[in-house]
């Protein structure tokens, strides 16, 4: 597969993925995927390491259970043969208290056969986690932080 | 062949943080430059959004200021015509408290006949603040 189907591939899989379309997203994906998301597993416990696909399918589900609404925007893409990397926008919904929530995640893809073999992604973890428990815990630390980081 | 925007961007970058050398970074900065560190500015003063050439010089020199890179390596990189993505693994010391630091970052760069227009960087920030603190968050499951 060329570059614009490997391109293809991944914004489908994006889309499945916010748009709730588990079997879309893991036709995208290859039987040995691989799952990296740089976020803090002990809060996210459904992130971190995760190798095969079936994670795909849990992370649709839970993003089902937690958010009525998924809205988002590849705002950058760029491709390079088997690797392709991803900026998108996201706004969530949650199903609790109908707050919207919303990140920018970086994702990096590398493709075999035109589909998805590897996925690493990252986004703001500590402004997306105030923003889910609906308070500042900036006010909490920053004292400390500023003290350990200023010169 | 020409050698693309970023590689003069990234030794440039580095040159100006580590030697505190801004000059060849200066000639790569458009003047109206749109520049984002996502991360809270509150701890990271040289976090958050910046516009402009001098904005973004006075960020690079905030980042010299507080932290040394040791090392870096690249895990991905992707290049197009006037943009690159790039996975970064970076080796830091927090200055102040010589606390070392590692992160992954994400950058997103884009480049106007060679100097950089826009950059949106992304990093896991609950890390960072945890490395920076020196000691877990201790918050309850979210999901």
């Amino acid at each position: 597969m060329g570059d614009d189907g490997n391109r293809q591939c991944v914004l489908a899989f994006i889309r499945a993925y916010y748009e709730g379309d588990a079997a879309t997203a893991l036709a995208c994906c290859a039987d040995d995927f691989d799952s990296i998301t740089y976020a803090p597993v002990d809060l996210f416990p459904h992130l971190g390491h995760k190798h095969g696909k079936a994670w795909v399918t849990e992370a649709i589900a839970i993003q089902q259970q937690r958010y009525s609404s998924r809205k988002h925007e590849v705002v950058f893409i760029a491709a390079d043969g088997p690797k392709i990397a991803t900026m998108t926008r996201a706004a969530l919904t949650k199903q609790n208290d109908g707050r919207v929530v919303q990140m920018d995640v970086a994702e990096f893809f590398r493709l075999a056969n035109g589909r998805i073999v590897e996925h690493r992604s990252f986004f703001d973890s500590f402004d997306f986690v105030q923003q889910v428990l609906g308070h500042d815990l900036s006010e909490s630390f920053a004292a400390s932080v500023r003290g350990a980081m200023q010169s | 062949m020409t050698e693309h925007s970023l590689w003069r961007f990234s030794r440039a970058l580095h040159r100006a943080i580590n030697d505190r050398e801004p000059e060849d970074l200066e000639a790569l900065i458009d003047d109206d430059v749109d520049w984002t560190i996502y991360g809270p500015v509150d701890m990271f003063t040289f976090l958050g959004a910046r516009h402009g050439k001098e904005a973004v010089l006075d960020v690079c020199r905030k980042i010299a200021e507080n932290v040394r890179i040791h090392r870096f390596e690249r895990e991905s990189v992707m290049l197009g015509e006037n943009s690159a993505a790039s996975m970064m693994r970076y080796s830091l010391t927090a200055l102040n408290s010589n606390r070392p630091i590692s992160l992954r970052i994400a950058n997103f760069a884009q480049f106007k006949a060679g100097r950089l227009i826009s950059m949106r960087v992304l990093v896991d920030t609950f890390d960072l603040i945890e490395q920076a603190l020196g000691s877990p968050i201790h918050l309850p499951k979210i999901a």
